[in-house]
């Protein structure tokens, strides 16, 4: 079947949505159309033709091609896509209340995922750059959706500045290696010779990936991303359009070994693995602490793929999906039934048995304990880093890190209320619309049931299994079973009031762990620079504009000053008559 | 049947009806003729499918003793400019004039500049392409100083001194062509083929005066002080005439000049460091600006550079991508100055400070804002993503890798548009009180330049096939 | 007699019976049978030189006047001319009757200088078209006076100059024929020659209006009666233009390489001269009284050109701009006469009345030299004629000088079209129609100037051989 197919449904859902505007009927439409394209793409596993080509215009000789590709990578991909967009759409029934706001988030949920689906069936770069494109556009329109804040659209601006940087350096990348092959297909460009040229656009297509993926130094749009609406960051911010990147270099990552070039994927990785770790700790904001554990998560798969080691880093992608959405869709959850986003104003999570059974399961799964899907994924990446002890040692850390940061956010809304609020707060997970309970159970289910993806995602993709070493995994468990014991006593324990005026003495140890302050204020300061040469150029523009008027005013002076001439004195002319005469014999008679 | 004379006949006769016919006759009159040819246009377009390439021409005498005739000629570059000219003129001739109640006078502007646009892009010989530039620039004058804003003298004067010299060197230029070529002429094509032959210190001249010429109206950095404040001045139909067709004129003459003449390939490198650098100069002055319509007039600017940029690079991909860009550009200039004016005639504010939330009361033309940005730096569907596609191209040939810088400048002006459209516009907390509304002329006018701009977008293939 | 020159008899017999009935109306008093009979005549007289000037055909008669294409193409235009001068006098002189009968000496002075075949012929004429000039500056009023000596006094130094100079040919032509000066007759030394060259364009430039020559010229033409400096500008100023290339272009002929450079000087002067001044002027009248002035420069482009490719340039812009000149101060002189004076009286004129508006605009902007306006043509051959002849830098300077007019002419145009509530202006027949007739001719023959062109070719020819 033609790939592109996939998309058509989500389209006429998107403007089908548009169109209905507020009409109650909007979110269902939504809603079908999502599970159609789902149930496309799944009918489009185990298809022969996989290379699929459409050519869009030719100039001189040479054809511009649109690929697409239905290998099991891009399979995966568009079936990970397709099918977490019901579950969202899903939720969304419960968590968007207005209908006056429907016809324009399901207009702009729909053509992200559009989007998605069609960067997930990219056969070559001129389909996924405007795949990239509109994800960034969409992203950009999602996360400023209530412009009413002040503060959803500062973060949206952030979020499109970073990600354009992003754009355009892949939109140089992608002219570049097609000068050299004439083509855009990721097939042909497999078998890139060492050039200059070559070097430049892979560092590009790096820096596109990096800041699509919210790593070092672009990682600070996706914390503030998260004042788009709740299903806007479980869907574009954890499970999907933040893995491009990965994705991208997944897919290229053999020319990248190569050329060599691993090293700084590796290293950015780390980097970012740390940032996000770190500041995840000490992230008071709901959502915000889950945003800087996906920008851990994705610095994980870097890392793996800076390893080279491809299994690993596809499998903590698959599992990374489950998770995150399901602990997003969660926050969603607390942040509704306590109307804050404020981890520390946010009380009774534990009220509602299912719901919080499921966060569990979702905290477990991320922390990478057996037999969750998590598990396999954490494992195998740090699995793949055993081989490099000073790599092994830093994740080992972040391990640590993870779990205090994940227990302490599953724990401190599980606390019980002040007696005046409790029966509201706990009435408000009551209250809970069964729309948003449903894709929640569901993603816990696939927590745990992917698990057996471990045995057949590799087999499916044609690579060999990551491994995962016991010993490791040990260790790690050891570790989270130390960080919950740790989080349980300073958060959730009778103790935990002493805990935590024990740890206020600790503070300024902790500004490490700020360090993200540190990133926004480079980044300001960048912006400043800009600033600063914007308006020494304008000063000049203003200047020299000014210097023009002068020349016209001066040639004004010049005709008064030569109009003294005319005296009105007839002698005067006769006298000058003469002259002239007398001037003109002298100049031509000496010729 | 011979469609180029029409074309060029329809002007004229509106011209002298709407001179005679009453004062509310004239809109009717400017619409239809500015329509008549844009279907023609697009006739000649469909011809060229048809007949697999584009080539029409038509010849009459004028000044018989000097061999000087009104001669046309349309080939597929004059064709790309004679659609986006045309397409813009018809945008701005339906929108017409809702700033003052003179019809009569803008109408006539209108189709005269009309006349001037498409005479000047099927000119066949340098005599009657420096006629029609000098109609078009005084058209246009006109039309800045009868009928924009407060300070509208002095730009309108500045204006007419700045593109007058230019179009003194061009004839400075054109005569020293002909008597420097081995049979005087003035004859495009046959300049092109024997341009060698003139001698090398008067083509450096020549190349010298043309640069100039058209560099001050393209613009470029140093000679661009003229725009930004014939922008702010001019109506909303004058600024898309300004900056959808005039500046064609120059970008048009950039490009005969370096296909006709071979001692442009010299300068090559250097023009394309003076282009970037135009551009990059152009950006970041914008970020300084609160004036919307200044705004989109540097951002203008910054896509000539991004134009000239792409002639310099002097290859196939190169030319017909700036082509393609003038066409792409063109179209979403014209449409980003339709929806600022809109907005000034809603609002009554132009300042970005002042003018908050327009999404509530104009929010068709706040998207269309947004997609105007996005036609502007190239998203994908749109003609200018074509066209950047192929100007780099040619870039990154002539210029290998220093041939990307300038997508910083196009980074950095798709940020501050954003930025703009963010801070101002996406807003419902202190939206800005109405005194007017969006009208059917307005609605027709987006309507007709997004359609183009997504057909040329998503459809290169009609103007790419007629390349050989 | 051969019929087919009748026409060439019928122009003189009809140019004497002017003279005549504007004399004896003048005796009468009759303004209106006077206003008639001379826009008949003339009329009469021009369509006769048209007929005479599109044939190859010559003919002396009277062993004083040559009929040929030349003469026939400058009477041609000077009766159209005279035409619209005529009508503006009748409306605005204040004595008309003598004014006409001046004014008919004066044609009949053109005339004269326009057929001339020898060289006193040319002086002769020069002489009946200056004086009755400044008469009729001093007749139509007390505070014209002063105007009216000026030009006396400066244009009797310039005939003095002249009559030296033939006096200095006269020895080495004793009959004073306009044929070239045989190359082979013994001049002792060229200086005297380059003497009389000299000699010969300064007296002629004072009538030009060539600078240094020209001073007079802003305050006669400011000073006098709007009609009067139309006449002044449009015609009196244009036979100079002819009695130079019947001189320089027929008896010094092979001294061109000589006097080339002299006017090439004077010709970059009197355009600068005339722009550059003409930008710091508030008043309207004398803003185109320098603006005249550089005009003048212009069309000595193509005389020094030297080639016949600059004489019919001349010869174009000389016919251009005389229709030009007299068009605009048909609007200055109606304007004159309601007291709008200055730059600034013209604010919001296209409120006050669009035709006075508009027809100015275009005025100035084919003065300017904008396509496809008759002046831009005429600017254009000229410019052309200058390259041809290699004199690049002269091109150059010329367009760079139509450039800087710009300048002030759009500063008027500025001021017209400002938005300012004044009492509206009546209509005015009389200058309305001449700047009217100018206004076509401006659109026709910068749409199709070939006509002209082939005449003024015709004319160039017949000149040379």
């Amino acid at each position: 079947m033609f790939a592109p197919i996939v998309i058509v449904p989500m389209l006429i859902g998107a403007f089908a949505s548009l169109a209905l505007g507020s009409r109650g009927s909007t979110k269902y439409v939504a809603l079908a159309a999502s599970i159609v394209s789902f149930a496309l793409a799944l009918s489009m596993l185990g298809t022969q033709q996989q290379a699929q080509d459409v050519n869009w215009f030719a100039f001189a000789g040479n054809a511009f091609v649109l690929n697409f590709s239905l290998a099991p990578i891009h399979m995966l991909l568009l079936l990970i896509v397709a099918g977490v967009t019901p579950l969202v759409l899903g939720y969304s029934i419960g968590f968007m209340r207005l209908p006056s706001e429907h016809g324009r988030y399901y207009f702009e949920m729909l053509l992200f995922a559009s989007s998605m689906a069609l960067f997930a069936i990219s056969g070559g770069f001129l389909t996924m750059f405007i795949g990239w494109e509109l994800l960034g556009v969409t992203s950009y329109l999602l996360i400023g959706f209530w412009y009413g804040k002040e503060a959803a659209p500062t973060a949206a601006r952030k979020a499109i500045t970073t990600i354009l940087i992003g754009d355009l350096a892949m939109f140089g990348a992608m002219l570049l290696l097609w000068t050299a092959y004439h083509s855009f297909s990721f097939a042909v460009i497999q078998g890139v010779q060492h050039s200059a040229a070559a070097t430049v656009a892979l560092s590009l297509i790096l820096v596109a990936a990096f800041t699509k993926s919210a790593q070092f130094p672009f990682n600070e749009w996706l914390p503030d991303a998260m004042e788009g609406p709740t299903p806007v960051s479980a869907f574009l911010h954890s499970s999907t359009m933040v893995k491009a990147g990965v994705f991208m270099i997944a897919i290229l990552l053999p020319i990248y070994a190569g050329y060599g070039m691993l090293l700084p994927i590796l290293a950015i990785g780390i980097v970012s693995t740390v940032i996000g770790a770190t500041n995840a700790l000490v992230s008071t904001h709901i959502k915000r602490a889950l945003a800087y554990s996906t920008i851990e998560d994705l610095g994980l798969m870097f890392i793996a793929l800076g390893l080279n080691a491809l299994g690993a880093a596809i499998m903590l992608f698959i599992m990374q999906t489950f998770y995150k959405a399901l602990l997003f869709m969660n926050a969603g959850a607390i942040i509704k039934s306590n109307n804050t986003e404020e981890m520390w104003r946010s009380y009774e999570s534990a009220s509602h048995r299912p719901l919080f059974i499921a966060s569990v399961i979702g905290v477990l799964s991320l922390a990478g304990v057996f037999p969750l899907s998590g598990f396999f994924g954490k494992q195998a990446v740090e699995g793949a880093s055993v081989s490099a002890p000073l790599v092994y040692a830093i994740l080992v850390i972040v391990q640590l890190l993870t779990g205090l940061y994940i227990f302490r956010w599953l724990l401190i809304p599980a606390r019980r209320a002040p007696d005046n609020i409790a029966p509201k707060v706990r009435g408000g997970y009551r209250a809970v619309s069964i729309a948003m309970k449903i894709p929640i159970y569901v993603l816990a289910a696939i927590a745990v049931a992917a698990s057996a993806l471990y045995l057949l995602a590799p087999a499916y993709l044609g690579i060999s299994a990551p491994q995962i070493n016991v010993a490791d995994a040990a260790v790690a468990f050891a570790l989270t079973l130390a960080a919950l014991v740790a989080s349980y006593y300073v958060y959730a324990s009778r103790s935990a009031i002493k805990a935590a005026q024990a740890l206020r003495r600790y503070r300024s140890l902790s500004v490490p762990l700020y360090n993200s302050i540190f990133i926004n204020r480079a980044y300001l300061a960048i912006a400043a620079a800009f600033g600063a040469i914007a308006y020494v150029v304008d000063r000049f523009d203003y200047w020299a504009y000014s210097r023009v008027r002068v020349v016209s005013s001066s040639l004004i002076e010049m005709g008064r000053a030569t109009s003294r001439i005319e005296s009105g004195n007839v002698t005067t002319y006769a006298a000058i008559f003469v002259g002239g005469i007398t001037a003109l014999i002298i100049i031509f008679g000496l010729l | 049947m011979n469609i180029l004379p029409i074309i060029i006949a329809i002007p004229a006769i509106a011209l002298v009806l709407i001179a005679l016919l009453k004062e509310r006759h004239s809109k009717l009159i400017s619409t239809a003729s500015t329509g008549i040819v844009l279907a023609l246009s697009i006739a000649l377009l469909a011809l060229s499918i048809q007949a697999g390439k584009a080539s029409f021409s038509q010849q009459y005498s004028y000044i018989g003793s000097l061999g000087i005739g009104l001669d046309l000629n349309v080939g597929i570059i004059q064709l790309i400019l004679l659609l986006v000219s045309s397409a813009v003129l018809f945008a701005a001739a339906m929108s017409g004039n809702t700033e003052d109640e003179k019809h009569r006078l803008s109408s006539f502007l209108v189709v005269l500049f009309q006349l001037a646009s498409v005479g000047l892009f099927s000119s066949a010989n340098f005599f009657i392409f420096f006629i029609f530039w000098d109609v078009g620039v005084v058209a246009l004058f006109f039309m800045i100083n009868t009928l924009g804003s407060a300070n509208r003298k002095i730009a309108s004067i500045n204006f007419l001194i700045y593109e007058l010299f230019a179009s003194a060197l061009l004839l400075l230029a054109i005569l020293l062509i002909y008597f420097y070529t081995p049979v005087n002429s003035f004859d495009l094509s046959y300049i092109a083929a024997h341009a060698g032959l003139i001698p090398a210190n008067i083509q450096m001249i020549i190349f010298a005066l043309l640069f100039v010429a058209f560099m001050i109206n393209m613009p470029l950095f140093p000679t661009h002080f003229w725009l930004p404040d014939a922008h702010t001045e001019a109506s909303t139909q004058g600024s898309m005439l300004l900056s959808g067709v005039l500046t064609k004129y120059g970008g048009y003459g950039m490009l005969l000049l370096f296909t006709m003449f071979p001692i442009s390939a010299q300068f090559s490198k250097y023009v394309a460091v003076l282009a970037a650098a135009s551009a990059f100069y152009a950006v970041f002055v914008l970020m300084r600006q609160t004036d919307v319509k200044r705004i989109i007039a540097y951002s203008t600017i910054v896509e000539m550079g991004i134009i000239m940029f792409g002639i310099s690079a002097v290859n196939n991909y190169g030319i017909y991508g700036s082509a393609y860009a003038m066409l792409s550009h063109g179209l979403a200039v014209a449409l980003m100055f339709l929806a600022v004016g809109v907005l000034k005639h809603v609002f009554g504010e132009r300042d970005i400070r002042v003018l908050k939330g327009t999404v509530v009361n104009a929010r068709s033309t706040t998207y269309i804002f947004l997609v105007g940005t996005l036609a502007m730096i190239g998203f994908p569907f749109s003609a200018t993503f074509i066209a950047d596609i192929l100007i780099f191209l040619g870039a990154i040939q002539a210029f290998g890798v220093y041939g990307l810088i300038p997508l910083g400048a196009i980074a950095m002006l798709g940020a501050y548009l954003y930025f703009v459209i963010n801070k101002s516009m996406l807003s419902t907390k202190e939206a800005s009180s109405t005194v007017g509304a969006t009208t059917m002329g307005h609605r027709l006018g987006y309507a007709l330049l997004l359609l183009l701009i997504f057909a040329f977008g998503t459809m290169p293939f009609l103007l790419l096939n007629l390349i050989r | 007699m051969q019929y087919y020159l009748i026409p060439a008899y019928a122009t003189i017999a009809l140019t004497l019976a002017y003279v005549a009935l504007s004399v004896l109306f003048a005796y009468t008093n009759s303004r209106r049978a006077a206003f008639v009979t001379a826009t008949v005549l003339l009329v009469a007289i021009g369509v006769f030189a048209a007929i005479m000037a599109s044939s190859p055909l010559e003919i002396t008669i009277a062993n004083t006047l040559h009929a040929y294409p030349f003469s026939m193409f400058f009477i041609m235009a000077f009766s159209l001319l005279a035409v619209l001068v005529n009508i503006l006098s009748y409306r605005y002189s204040t004595d008309y009757t003598a004014f006409s009968m001046l004014f008919s000496f004066i044609f009949m002075g053109m005339f004269l200088v326009s057929s001339a075949n020898n060289l006193f012929s040319i002086m002769l004429g020069l002489e009946i078209v200056s004086i009755p000039a400044a008469f009729t500056i001093l007749h139509s009023g007390k505070r014209h006076i002063e105007a009216a000596v000026k030009f006396f006094i400066l244009s009797a130094i310039s005939v003095a100059v002249l009559t030296f100079a033939l006096a200095l040919i006269f020895p080495y032509d004793l009959q004073m024929g306009l044929t070239y000066l045989a190359p082979n007759f013994q001049i002792s030394s060229g200086y005297i020659i380059a003497l009389a060259i000299i000699f010969i364009i300064a007296a002629l430039g004072f009538e030009m209006a060539a600078f240094p020559f020209n001073l007079w010229v802003p305050d006669v033409y400011e000073g006098s009666p709007s009609n009067i400096t139309a006449m002044l500008a449009g015609m009196n100023k244009k036979i100079a233009f002819v009695a130079l290339i019947e001189i320089l272009f027929v008896i010094f002929i092979n001294y061109a390489t000589e006097f080339s450079p002299i006017i090439v000087l004077l010709s970059i002067l009197t355009m600068f001269f005339g722009n550059i001044v003409a930008l710091s002027q508030a008043n309207v009248k004398r803003m185109f009284a320098y603006s005249s002035v550089s005009q003048a420069g212009y069309i000595m482009i193509g005389l020094a050109a030297a080639t016949q490719f600059g004489l019919e340039a001349s010869a174009f812009q000389i016919v251009a701009h005389a229709l030009m000149i007299i068009g605009a101060f048909a609007v200055i002189g109606w304007m004159e006469s309601l007291n709008i004076r200055s730059v600034s009286d013209y604010t919001g004129l296209h409120g006050r009345n669009q035709f006075a508006a508009g027809s100015l605009t275009v005025l100035m902007l084919s003065m300017a030299g904008i396509p496809p306006l008759m002046g831009f043509v005429g600017k254009f051959l000229l410019f052309s004629s200058a390259i041809d002849a290699r004199l690049v830098a002269l091109a150059v300077l010329g367009i760079l000088n139509s450039f800087i007019s710009i300048y002030y002419y759009a500063r008027v145009i500025n001021q017209m079209y400002t938005r300012k509530n004044s009492a509206r202006i009546a209509a005015e027949p009389y200058a309305m129609a001449v700047a009217l007739v100018a206004i076509l001719f401006i659109f026709a023959l910068g749409l199709y100037p070939q006509p002209l062109i082939s005449l003024a070719h015709n004319a160039m020819v017949s000149l040379r051989s």
